[in-house]
């Protein structure tokens, strides 16, 4: 948790940071001849606030004892399950637009019920066929959503 | 007359009560589910209101709003955890009905505790919300600056344990609004990418923070089982029992409706405060914690009471009272509606629709609450297993919906892994989103004061709303910062 505190506060720092000197290149309040403040202002305020905290977080952290901290384990069976699902997710996205909704998502989801829950093969197939023709249906013909995108749509 | 009547007509065609019985129905649903929080499904389900009109819509994510802080009691009371933080206060005497096996004489008590909360929060909803529209057509856009920042300040009073991570996430979300355009001078800033010209959409924003991060929460923990008492025999409260709910219930409604009322501040904290007040006036405050009557009335009572509470800045001022009055605020949006003052002149029938469908709303709770619980139970037995994948394509297909535009998928899966990376180092994610919501108002009325005035800060100084206001932000500054070192000492 210690050294999440210090990686969270340098990145908001980091952020703050890049932010001021964005918009220190931005047109001031002249340029526009009105009184109203230029484009860079008000992010500019909030940046040098988030940096105010981002800096307080580190300080306050660096200056608490290590046991003061739970651990934060990012290295665990269950971490691992998350990441290996954000790549799922991921690969899923980038061949949505190409492929359609049904195919990919049928399999995705026939996937993760294989990885986590376990059942028969054919259960998992149908319960992953049935809930994404459902959720087409809906978005499609009730919600008028155009989700028939991709080479493989309805 | 003819006004009522068409309010009426409104909040009681088939289409809108069918849409309203299918969100409470929903909402119970999600709220009984452990992890799947009030605020996570309204976002998931915010797309399907999409393609509908605004008034089936709204009122359908009030439905599963108020279905689901009541759900919420189920987990609570059969499992021992609450399936929504609002019903954390429930958990701790519902569960000792269930240990005592009068699981059912406790949900009996939670549904009409739950009931009478809300329709309480929905009277001072439909009192107080005209008065302060009034009062709000007269604020200038100096008074809507110190309003909003007003509303930011509470980021800071729910923080959590650690001020400076609450701020830090606040500061993030209306950071995150500045991207695009700038409304006042068409200057680009941030950007130079198309799709986020009109800058970062905060409908797949809130869905990746609030559901997606979820499930991936929920991931980590998918193998983790609950054992469910299923016993649930004698739903209708007893006349004692009723007694104690007429008698508790709209007390806490009325503190969970102020609660509800004041920025940020949630059905947790309305449960808890309702919870503690019941056991000050309580006769016999030592069977609180063993199974009170009292006790769970008081702490659903006041978790529904927050329900309207949070509806009455967000429909007069534009203001979220809660995360989830910050999504119906994006809901009224894509329906071309502006919270605020205005609408009270502009959409008089909704707002007044609104007013008497979230009365409905609560009616359909209570009467599938006596009448479908044992079928309300049976959804705490679907597996996790197979929920959390689905979450994930509902969140595709939600996050695309509103703009058919993969981007916003990026965005919300972004948004996702930062609300789970923020969740491991304690970060709430809920600030953002009042970052995200009050920033632009702050920004666009600041940035407009100053055009008015020609640049002269005075007009902040200008008005008894603004000192009102600059008082309100002094003491809620204050109050976190005395709140923080309490903690710390």
């Amino acid at each position: 948790m210690r050294k999440g505190n210090i990686i969270a506060g340098l990145i908001c720092a980091a952020l703050a940071v890049y932010v001021i000197v964005t918009c220190l290149g931005y047109p001031r309040a002249e340029a526009y001849g009105t009184g109203v403040p230029g484009p860079g202002l008000w992010p500019g305020i909030i940046a040098a606030l988030l940096l105010i905290c981002s800096v307080g977080l580190i300080v306050v952290t660096l200056m608490m004892k290590k046991d003061q901290f739970p651990e934060l384990p990012m290295w665990t069976p269950g971490t691992k399950r998350v990441y290996i699902s954000m790549a799922i997710l991921l690969v899923y996205m980038l061949v949505l637009s190409t492929l359609g909704f049904i195919i990919p998502s049928v399999i995705m989801l026939f996937a993760f019920c294989q990885w986590f829950h376990k059942g028969a093969f054919w259960k998992n197939a149908l319960i992953s066929v049935i809930v994404v023709l459902a959720i087409y249906f809906v978005f499609k013909n009730f919600l008028n959503v155009p989700i028939d995108f991709g080479m493989f749509s309805i | 007359m003819s006004f009522f009547l068409e309010v009426f007509q409104s909040a009681f065609s088939p289409m809108v009560l069918f849409y309203m019985i299918a969100g409470v129905a929903a909402g119970i649903c999600i709220g009984a589910l452990p992890g799947l929080t009030a605020t996570m499904g309204v976002a998931l389900l915010l797309p399907l209101t999409f393609g509908m009109d605004a008034t089936a819509g709204i009122l359908m994510l009030l439905g599963i709003y108020v279905g689901a802080i009541y759900g919420g009691s189920i987990s609570a009371i059969l499992l021992h955890t609450p399936g929504t933080p609002a019903s954390a206060a429930t958990a701790i005497d519902g569960y000792q009905f269930s240990k005592r096996g009068e699981a059912g004489r406790a949900l009996g008590i939670a549904t009409l505790s739950s009931y009478v909360g809300g329709v309480v929060s929905v009277l001072c909803l439909w009192l107080i919300s005209p008065q302060l529209a009034k009062l709000a057509l007269k604020f200038s856009s100096a008074e809507f600056f110190l309003l909003a920042v007003f509303g930011l300040c509470i980021i800071a009073n729910i923080s959590g344990e650690n001020m400076a991570k609450g701020l830090i996430c606040g500061f993030l979300g209306i950071l995150t609004a500045t991207v695009g355009i700038d409304s006042v001078t068409s200057y680009i800033r941030f950007t130079d990418n198309a799709n986020l010209l009109s800058g970062i959409q905060y409908i797949p924003v809130m869905i990746g923070l609030f559901a997606m991060s979820q499930a991936f929460e929920t991931i980590e923990d998918i193998y983790s089982t609950d054992e469910i008492d299923a016993s649930v025999t004698r739903l209708l409260p007893t006349k004692d029992d009723v007694k104690t709910i007429l008698r508790v219930a709209p007390v806490t409604g009325l503190i969970g409706t102020m609660i509800g009322i004041i920025p940020g501040a949630g059905a947790d904290i309305g449960s808890f405060v309702g919870y503690n007040t019941a056991r000050g006036m309580s006769k016999k405050p030592e069977l609180f914690g063993k199974g009170s009557p009292e006790a769970v009335a008081a702490s659903e009572g006041g978790n529904n009471g927050v329900t309207g509470g949070a509806m009455i800045p967000m429909l007069t001022l534009g203001v979220p009272g809660d995360a989830v009055a910050a999504i119906m605020i994006g809901a009224l949006t894509i329906q071309g509606l502006t919270p605020g003052p205005m609408l009270f002149k502009t959409n008089k029938v909704l707002v007044y629709t609104i007013f008497l469908g979230m009365f409905v709303a609560n009616t359909i709770m209570v009467l599938l609450g006596f009448s479908c619980i044992r079928l309300f139970t049976k959804v705490l037995s679907v597996p996790k297993t197979i929920l959390t994948p689905i979450i994930f394509i509902l969140c595709v297909v939600g996050s695309y919906a509103m703009r058919s535009n993969f981007y916003d998928v990026g965005t919300m899966l972004i948004a996702g892994v930062i609300g789970w990376l923020m969740g491991k180092v304690k970060i709430p994610t809920s600030p953002a989103i009042l970052g995200l919501i009050l920033g632009p108002m702050a920004e666009k009325n600041f940035r407009t004061a100053l055009l008015k005035s020609s640049g002269n800060p005075v007009v902040f100084f200008n008005t008894p709303i603004c000192w009102f206001f600059l008082a309100l932000i002094a003491f809620t500054l204050f109050g976190a910062i005395r709140g923080q070192l309490k903690k710390k000492n």
